[in-house]
């Protein structure tokens, strides 16, 4: 039997390691490993590696403070905001924007009283102009909320021009 | 100095729209707080008396309305009267008319109105008039003809 023939499959040396195999498989292989050195110095090749691997990454990991990082990132990120903070004040109170936006704020005022002023309302006091007109045109000139007395009949009418409303009623007599 | 500026700008404009703000508030307020109402009394019949000029523009609506031949100014009263406040105006017959407003519903004038004969109560109504608008109220039976009355108000 040829010596290569006796070695044992690298992948199943590597799960041998790792103790991922079945135990009559490994105790198979521990028999095999006692008897052939090729075997046995893969094996020893095979934990160095994953030895030095597991304390290069130890080692990195280590240096870590996971407490510093949590504290950098939010102090980079509250600097971010401290800096749109600072933009948004810097835009909306410069004079550049809030002189002229004061000014137009006071001339739309001024413009959307007085319209009010004279539109609605008579020089010699409060009296209103448009509504009346428009309604008079439209509606009755009174609505009838309610009646009572000795009659002995009422009517409800309107006039057939300026609509104003009659109100007609018999007294008892 | 810009700094100071700025704020005359700001002390200015906070200014005008207080005193905007207050004016259109005492508009407001006084616009419901009296009412102006006249009260023409007319009798119409089928006389031979014609048309009374002193009646004015209003004997237009009237003829369209009604078929009277002839229509006498009786009385015109005028009251500015405040809500609750109730305002008398004379009618013929012994009639009385009492008016009061009881407050401003949109653009109208609530209004009760009530007429006595011989101090007794005889039609009592309440009406929304529209303001500056007139309503017409008739039928009571007097010398052969009709008492009209012709309400009109504004707030």
């Amino acid at each position: 039997m040829p010596k290569s023939l006796c070695h044992i499959d690298p992948i199943m040396l590597s799960q041998f390691i790792d103790g991922e195999v079945r135990p009559d498989e490994a105790e198979r292989i521990r028999k095999h490993l006692s008897d052939c050195p090729d075997c046995r110095k893969a094996v020893n090749d095979n934990q160095l590696l994953s030895s030095c691997f597991k304390n290069y990454i130890n080692l990195n990991t280590s240096r870590i403070n996971p407490s510093a990082f949590e504290t950098n990132v939010l102090a980079k990120i509250d600097q971010k905001n401290e800096i749109i903070r600072d933009k948004i004040k810097r835009l909306l109170f410069s004079k550049k924007i809030l002189v002229p936006v004061t000014a137009m704020a006071s001339v739309v005022f001024l413009l959307l009283y007085f319209s009010y002023r004279f539109t609605f309302l008579n020089s010699d006091g409060p009296i209103r102009r448009f509504p009346v007109q428009t309604s008079v045109a439209t509606a009755p000139s009174a609505i009838i909320d309610s009646f009572s007395g000795e009659t002995t009949a009422v009517m409800i009418m309107q006039t057939p021009n300026s609509h104003e409303t009659i109100l007609w009623y018999n007294e008892k007599v | 100095m810009k700094k100071f500026k700025i704020k005359i700008v700001l002390t200015i404009g906070k200014t005008l729209l207080l005193l905007a703000s207050f004016s259109i508030m005492m508009t407001a307020i006084s616009q419901a707080s009296q009412f102006d109402i006249s009260v023409t009394t007319i009798l119409a019949s089928h006389g031979k008396n014609g048309v009374d000029s002193r009646i004015g523009r209003q004997i237009k609506e009237l003829q369209a309305a009604f078929r009277y031949s002839s229509y006498r100014l009786v009385n015109k009263t005028h009251k500015r009267l405040v809500p609750g406040q109730t305002g008398k105006a004379p009618l013929p017959g012994g009639r009385v008319l009492a008016i009061t407003p009881l407050g401003v519903a949109g653009n109208r004038a609530k209004l009760k109105l009530a007429v006595f004969k011989n101090g007794q109560p005889t039609f009592q109504t309440i009406i929304q008039l529209l303001n500056r608008g007139r309503i017409i109220v008739g039928g009571p039976q007097h010398s052969g003809g009709v008492i009209i009355f012709i309400i009109s108000n504004s707030f």
